[in-house]
């Protein structure tokens, strides 16, 4: 669903934590057929902590008419610009109810970075390349992470409690059924969570270059 | 053989025309066969080209409509509309659309649950579910997320084509649709020069007409068409066939549409059309015929009155014939067989002709039924024993009578009397053995043995009589007054030829034949004109007899009793009746010796009977009053004269 709702705003962040306790949480994420899933949301929402999440700066780029990366994950607030390497403009936009906007046609980086201030998902769209297809994931929680290419990641130096654990993909089939996890005195959990996935939709794209799955 | 015909020429005229009608009977088949066969051939080539042009014109349209939909799924004009959520905007921003697209009916907007966010068919209506889910989760399936599928509003059948819409993920899908109708029939058949008819699959398991290119369509047809689809699609084999559309035949192709067997396109072509120029050939066949026909009529004609017309001389000649004109001949100057036949013919004519001469001459010097015999059998001499009725009859005192008269006169009445005798023994049957002089000796039952013999003879002897009485009454006689007497006697005589080897003569002698002649000379003696013998009388069964006497006559021992006739049996007159009774009471008194009686019975015969009997016993009985006869009495008068 495109309309996906986060109640919750936290904040996420790789640098030293200000909290004295410290858990991880490894985490590898596969499809339905046992494989390895890059590019997957992970996010862990304290269920009592207030912690808010600390705005930040992203980039996406646009190269060979992709975007790039093609799934980032930023907390509430942050600032993404959407540099423009090709040699030709592109007309970023997006109708996405967490963040309608749009840059018309454009080369080189624009003056303006783009603020997401609402949690959701935003879906970006280039209105000259139909298959160029972007996803920010604006979370209200701090504790967030995207699996790599072995559908790896993980989430560090969080503070004790009670958490649910999201998963979101650009491919996800329904909605995703959070997970309960306590987390107590530095443990390290290391978990792998698999996700169904709906089939992939092709788009069509000039002859010669190799056209980009994605889902809705 | 079925048919007998009378005449050679209508027979060789059936024969000819037969051989010909069969002869073009089996050019026609065969020719139209064959024109039927490669009329059918080519149709079902051309058809299964057509249907491969069919596929590709229905495929193209709706890949057009896929073109456009993409289009709009893309555009980004529309996307302010659509994330706008205001209804009448996006509903009139598909118009816009719909409009663009020429041939699409129907444009519908779906969320991605299912429920319907505009639709061009119902403007007003909102908050309503899709009705064909199934199409947009057969789009799922598809790696376009794309899919088309035949749906039916009403009676029409839609072809639909669902797309995602990208907003710039899917956000919901775009269906449109356009009709295949009596448009898309008509145009598929300008472009492949075939009937086209759309058939959709009823809830009941039946094909119903939706659209057709064919002026009309009776139930028949129907039924034609829908067991042929029936048959392609459960046998999977059929998919051409032949149906019968009024006089014309369609060869079909029958070509399903989508894969749910939903709709089912006909092509169909017509034979008659395909066969329009064997059609001209066939006529040109037909005029050739009828040409054919005539010139072989006429020339049978003639050729078979050339055959028939000396065959018909032939003909009437042999008929001429056998009806006894021997003289016809045939005049055919003919070299072949027939003429051949003619030669012989002519040759067999003369020869019956000479035949008969002889055999008109025999039957003039003999009796015609003599020269039969003589003529059906080798002529030998010698004889064989047979019982026979002889009659004799002569004109009493006939040398005084012609005293006076010259020789010729008298050869002249003699023919005149000869020839109406004969003519009363020769209707009775009777043969004359010959004439002696104005004596005529006739045989009956001779050469022929017949058992009417004996009456046979007293009828001739019956007509004789009558014969002289109207020759004398019409004075064909001149003036001679004949008096003529006949005796007749049944026995057995030996008929044959006798003579020498050179000249015989077919005749009768013996016993029989002399008492014949005797009686006949005897009828002077007792007055009457015939008598006959006891032999004849028991024989001539036809007739009533009185008894005349017993007589012995010259040259015989035993005495026999002779008869007159005096009338056909049962047809006596009263005063026969009377006379005849009288007559037997004569003989009874006279033989019993009771002269007194036998006188007075005698009296009263008189006034009955002109004849001499009455006077003949009144002397016997007078006599033996004087003398009576002797003890043994036979009642016999004896004859020595002759
Ligand atoms: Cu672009």
């Amino acid at each position: 669903m495109i309309k996906y709702f986060f109640p919750y705003l936290f904040i996420y962040t790789f640098q030293f934590s200000p909290s004295l306790v410290a858990n991880d949480l490894i985490i590898t994420v596969y499809d339905q057929n046992k494989k390895a899933l890059p590019n997957t949301v992970v996010k862990l929402l304290s269920n009592n902590s207030q912690t808010k999440p600390q705005p930040q700066k992203a980039i996406i780029d646009q190269v060979n008419k992709e975007y790039v990366p093609q799934v980032i994950a930023i907390t509430q607030g942050s600032k993404v610009t959407f540099p423009n390497k090709d040699n030709i403009k592109h007309h970023v936009y997006s109708f996405s109810d967490a963040k309608p906007f749009e840059l018309p046609l454009y080369e080189g980086t624009p003056a303006n970075p783009v603020v997401f201030d609402n949690p959701g998902i935003v879906v970006l769209g280039c209105n000259i390349h139909d298959w160029m297809r972007g996803y920010i994931y604006v979370s209200d929680s701090p504790y967030i992470a995207i699996t790599n290419e072995s559908g790896k990641t993980s989430i560090k130096n969080f503070p004790d409690g009670n958490y649910q654990l999201e998963l979101w993909h650009p491919q996800i089939k329904g909605d995703f059924q959070p997970v309960d996890f306590s987390f107590k005195d530095k443990s390290i959990i290391e978990k792998a969570i698999s996700i169904t996935l709906k089939p992939m939709v092709k788009i069509r794209r000039p002859k010669g270059r190799h056209g980009r799955r994605y889902e809705e | 053989m079925l048919f007998r015909f009378r005449k050679f020429q209508t027979r060789l005229l059936f024969f000819l025309v037969l051989l010909l009608l069969s002869l073009q009977l089996a050019i026609y088949i065969s020719v139209r066969t064959a024109n039927i066969q490669h009329a059918k051939v080519e149709i079902s080539d051309n058809l299964k080209v057509g249907a491969g042009v069919f596929n590709r014109i229905l495929t193209e349209r709706t890949q057009n409509l896929f073109q456009y939909a993409r289009l709009l799924s893309a555009d980004y004009a529309f996307k302010p509309a659509f994330h706008s959520g205001d209804h009448p905007t996006i509903l009139s921003a598909m118009e816009n659309h719909l409009a663009r697209l020429e041939g699409a009916q129907l444009m519908t907007l779906v969320d991605l649950d299912n429920n319907v966010i505009a639709k061009t068919l119902a403007p007003l209506q909102t908050n309503i579910k899709f009705v064909w889910p199934e199409l947009i989760k057969q789009a799922e399936q598809n790696e376009y997320a794309e899919a088309t599928s035949i749906e039916m509003i009403g009676d029409t059948p839609y072809q639909m084509i669902v797309v995602p819409y990208f907003s710039p993920d899917i956000s919901a899908w775009v269906i449109i649709g356009f009709a295949i109708d009596q448009s898309v029939a008509d145009d598929i058949k300008s472009v492949i020069q075939s009937e086209v008819s759309f058939l959709t699959h009823t809830k009941s398991n039946d094909w119903k007409i939706s659209s057709t290119t064919l002026p009309m369509t009776t139930e028949d047809y129907q039924n034609q068409i829908k067991h042929l689809i029936t048959q392609t699609i459960f046998d999977k084999k059929h998919s051409l066939g032949s149906i019968q559309y009024g006089e014309d035949e369609l060869i079909t192709f029958v070509q399903p549409i989508d894969k749910k067997l939903k709709v089912t396109a006909l092509l169909q072509r017509s034979l008659n059309k395909a066969l329009a120029p064997y059609l001209k050939l066939q006529a040109t066949l037909q005029t050739l015929f009828w040409i054919t026909l005539i010139l072989s009529i006429a020339l049978v004609i003639a050729l078979a009155r050339k055959v028939t017309k000396p065959v018909k001389e032939l003909t009437k000649s042999a008929k001429n014939i056998e009806s006894g004109n021997y003289t016809a001949r045939i005049n055919i100057n003919l070299k072949d067989e027939i003429g051949e036949l003619a030669d012989s013919f002519n040759k067999m004519a003369k020869g019956l002709e000479e035949k008969e001469k002889v055999r008109n001459l025999l039957g003039k010097v003999v009796s015609s039924e003599i020269a039969e015999e003589l003529l059906s059998k080798d002529i030998e001499l010698g004889g064989e024993e047979k019982e026979a009725t002889i009659l004799f009859s002569d004109i009493r005192q006939f040398t005084t009578l012609c005293e006076g008269y010259s020789a010729k006169e008298i050869l002249n009445v003699l023919n005149i009397y000869l020839t109406s005798m004969s003519e009363a023994i020769e209707n009775n049957k009777g043969v004359i053995d010959k004439y002696i002089g104005d004596a005529i000796m006739a045989l009956f039952g001779i050469p022929l043995s017949n058992n009417t013999d004996a009456n046979q003879s007293v009828s001739a002897a019956m007509s004789m009589i009558e014969n002289l009485k109207k020759l004398t009454e019409k004075s064909q006689l001149g003036q001679l007054n004949f008096q003529m007497g006949i005796g007749i006697n049944t026995g057995l005589v030996v008929a044959g030829n006798m003579g020498s080897p050179n000249r015989l003569n077919y005749t009768v002698i013996g016993d029989a034949v002399n008492l014949a002649s005797r009686l006949e000379g005897l009828t002077k003696y007792y007055g009457v004109n015939i008598i006959v013998s006891e032999s004849t009388r028991n024989r001539a069964t036809n007739w009533e007899f009185l008894e005349l006497d017993k007589v012995i006559v010259k040259g015989k021992a035993e005495p026999i009793i002779i008869f007159q006739p005096i009338a056909t049996k049962g047809q006596l007159s009263e005063q026969q009746t009377l006379q005849l009774e009288l007559n037997r009471k004569i003989l009874f008194h006279y033989r019993n010796r009771e002269w007194d009686k036998a006188k007075e019975v005698i009296e009263q015969i008189k006034l009955y009977d002109d004849s001499k009997f009455g006077q003949i016993y009144q002397k016997r009985v007078d006599s033996f009053l004087n003398t009576p006869p002797p003890n043994n009495w036979d009642f016999s008068n004896k004859f020595d004269t002759k």
